[in-house]
């Protein structure tokens, strides 16, 4: 019989050196750096690029599934997650939290019993995070455990500050489950693929084919992380469900949390409402990785701004008593504040960004009025053709500064960089307050691709955290930008391709 | 031997073969069949002769000695060096010398003039005063397990001015394993401490066959069997 202290003198290494992959990956044969670690949470790591691994290397069960976690993480994860991250489809943590369901979920299926993945420290992980109200970190951690022996521990922690969040992370793990286990079940599953998108093999920069659902179930866990919703009124009932389902016994598993008693009071004895109402968490869908695309890379050319737009900064100038040069003598005797000096001051400014595909019509006029509408204003489109690899501009700034181009680009006809420019359009505002217009139907493609819910989520995300205005023609946006200067009320439109996205992921209506 | 996708380092060899470099050094972990490569790569029709060198090895190993004969007399015999050089009498054949740093003081001197290059190489044959010089077409190829080359003495790296680390085993050696253990063969070649020599798939691969995976991988890897069965299930989920 093996003694504890056999174990522990025990320098059982993986064998990462082993590993197969198909995006360049760990192809030359060359040793692996292995450093033992302790068998506690955060120690073990993963560097594929490096060849770089810190594992729990002794006899025991819990070193053993720790070592399969990251010899898995070795066999589908990315090697660098930065161009995943850039992508700005879901935060860096999302993703990382992510990637541990589903490295959980492939090892798990490998064989290795997760239930022991455990390391003692989920309860006061889950009393910590309920305890500061943090509902995104918790949501996070759900995922982070998902699969393995510890969730229900977390579990407990939580509800011993928060009773009612306890219900709706327990079905978000079972939601992550079971979508994992959708795509596994599909005929050419792409889960572990290490495929790269391209079929370049280069590690470090390409796009794996597996990790894209590993974004897909990120960019889910972002929407949930969210700030609480606040239709929360018809949930009542259903909390108190909930909370009979989750306090106590960390070892229950899955589904059989009904019989428990409620706890659901928190420690000022208001009933704790859960952040996120059940029908939203039904209702909110991660996407399909098919749904994914790829962006072309932005390359921005000025045009020859020739044209001077009389008035085109909107400068004027005001009265002032502070100043050098005394224009304005004679208010020495009529202004009680004795302005008598000048200052001036720039229109507002904006940022106006047209989709160039397609057939849309672009023509100097078109630009004069923009211009005119919002002084100072910058304007620009974008159109890129359908594999954008020839490196030329694909968004052109046709006025700026008050002047403008008399040379409108030809269009290249295919959208592309939507996302990119419109990002691109936000960081260009004169001011904070300046607005930014994007004139388009919402057909949002990347080079060479249909139409992508992912895509166009991303674009959806970007328009209401910069609180970007969209208007379906040039008219249109000429239009709202008089309203503006008029300091009228505007209504933001969302274009039908935008709300039946919405629609589609999140379950509900996009102008709510 | 094929040359179809070739790994890099043995393309590299194939390519300084094809360029007509005759002094080559191949360096790397055990077992990836350099020395088979020497004897067998573009060998030209005279043959290729092998030295092992050891601390006790003498010169008669390399350029040849007297041994008794039949009658009583002794009767001179050719090294493997001289051998090498005299090819088939008309074209030179192929030395290839194994861990030559090992060589001890006076084998090693000599084997130096024996790779060096034609014209100045020459040596004078004491059965019979002929003086005999490489032929046309003598090659060398020395194989060490030596990682880094700096630690080669300054006059044999004068010698072989090309020297290519030889980290996986050679396409053609890998066709006699089972098939799914081909990859695995060729990833653990280079793998430092954990590496798995080419012998020991072999071996494993006959094994697994009559009594499985499990048993086979107790048997030849020892204490190293859990971590290989692991990784193969996590690289086949």
């Amino acid at each position: 019989m093996t003694t504890i202290m056999e174990m522990v003198r025990k320098d059982l290494r993986p064998m990462p050196e082993l590993i197969r992959r198909k995006d360049g990956a760990n192809d030359e044969p060359a040793e692996w750096e292995i450093q033992p670690c302790a068998a506690e949470r955060g120690a073990p790591m993963t560097g594929l690029l490096p060849r770089v691994m810190l594992v729990p290397v002794q006899d025991f069960e819990l070193d053993r599934v720790i070592r399969a976690h990251e010899m898995m993480h070795a066999k589908v994860s990315p090697g660098n997650r930065k161009p995943w991250v850039d992508r700005g489809v879901a935060t860096d943590r999302a993703l990382v939290v992510a990637e541990e369901a589903r490295v959980n979920f492939l090892t798990a299926k490998a064989g290795f019993d997760l239930d022991v993945l455990e390391d003692g420290t989920e309860m006061n992980a889950g009393e910590r995070i309920a305890a500061r109200n943090d509902w995104a970190e918790a949501v996070y951690f759900t995922a982070a455990i998902s699969g393995c022996g510890g969730l229900n521990k977390y579990l407990v922690g939580i509800r011993r500050h928060k009773p009612g969040w306890g219900p709706r992370l327990r079905r978000i793990h079972q939601l992550i489950q079971k979508e994992l286990r959708r795509i596994d079940r599909e005929a050419y599953s792409t889960l572990k693929s290490t495929k790269t998108a391209s079929g370049k093999k280069d590690p470090n920069k390409e796009l794996i084919e597996g990790f894209f659902h590993t974004e897909a179930i990120a960019e889910w866990l972002d929407r949930l992380a969210e700030e609480p919703h606040e239709d929360e009124a018809k949930d009542e009932d259903e909390a108190k469900d909930g909370e009979q389902q989750d306090n106590g016994d960390p070892h229950k598993q899955d589904g059989d949390d009904s019989d428990e008693a409620s706890v659901g009071m928190d420690k000022d004895g208001d009933e704790e409402k859960p952040p996120l109402s059940k029908e939203d968490l039904e209702n909110q869908k991660p996407q399909r990785a098919d749904a994914a695309g790829t962006w072309a890379q932005l390359n921005v050319k000025e045009q020859n701004l020739t044209r001077h737009v009389p008035g085109g900064l909107g400068k004027k100038r005001l009265a002032s008593n502070m100043g050098r040069n005394p224009r304005r003598i004679g208010r020495m005797l009529t202004d009680p504040q004795k302005r008598i000096f000048d200052r001036k001051v720039k229109g507002n400014g904006g940022v106006v960004l047209i989709d160039y595909s397609g057939s849309m019509a672009l023509s100097e006029k078109d630009v004069l009025e923009i211009m005119d509408a919002a002084p100072g204003c910058t304007v620009a489109c974008y159109s890129t053709n359908r594999h954008d690899l020839d490196g030329e501009a694909n968004l052109w700034v046709l006025g700026a500064r008050g002047r403008m181009t008399t040379n409108i680009p030809r269009s290249r006809r295919g959208n592309g960089v939507d996302h990119p420019a419109l990002v691109w359009a936000v960081q260009q505002k004169q001011r904070r307050n300046a607005p930014v217009v994007w004139v388009t139907d919402g057909g949002v493609v990347g080079p060479g691709q249909g139409y992508k819910d992912q895509l166009a989520m991303q674009c959806i995300k970007t328009v209401q955290k910069s609180k970007v205005l969209i208007r379906n023609s040039v008219e249109d946006g000429v239009e709202l930008l008089h309203d503006l200067a008029a300091g009228k009320p505007v209504k933001q439109w969302w274009p039908l391709y935008f709300r039946t996205t919405w629609k589609r992921i999140t379950g509900q209506r996009l102008d709510r | 031997m094929s040359n179809t996708n070739l790994p890099q380092c043995w393309q590299d060899f194939d390519d300084v073969l094809d360029a007509g470099i005759d002094r080559v050094i191949l360096f790397g972990p055990p077992g990836t069949g350099k020395t088979y490569a020497g004897l067998n790569m573009k060998v030209s029709d005279s043959g290729a002769w092998r030295l092992v060198c050891t601390e006790d090895m003498t010169n008669f190993d390399v350029t040849g000695g007297f041994l008794p004969d039949k009658d009583g007399s002794f009767a001179w015999h050719d090294g493997s060096a001289v051998k090498a050089w005299r090819g088939d009498g008309i074209v030179g054949g192929r030395l290839v010398v194994d861990e030559i740093d090992k060589a001890g003081g006076d084998v090693f001197a000599t084997l130096l003039a024996m790779t060096d290059t034609v014209d100045s190489a020459k040596w004078e044959n004491p059965a019979n005063g002929r003086i005999e010089v490489p032929r046309e077409g003598f090659s060398v190829i020395m194989t060490t397990n030596i990682e880094n080359m700096e630690e080669l003495p300054a006059a044999l790296k004068d010698r072989f001015p090309c020297a290519i680390r030889i980290n996986e085993p050679h396409p053609d050696a890998l066709t006699n394993l089972p098939g799914n253990i081909r990859e695995y063969a060729r990833k653990m070649a280079d793998a430092g401490d954990r590496r798995i020599s080419l012998r020991q798939f072999y071996a494993y691969g006959q094994l697994a066959q009559n009594h499985g995976d499990e048993r086979a991988a107790k048997l030849i890897f020892g204490e190293k069997a859990e971590a290989f069965l692991d990784a193969i299930k996590i690289d086949t989920v």
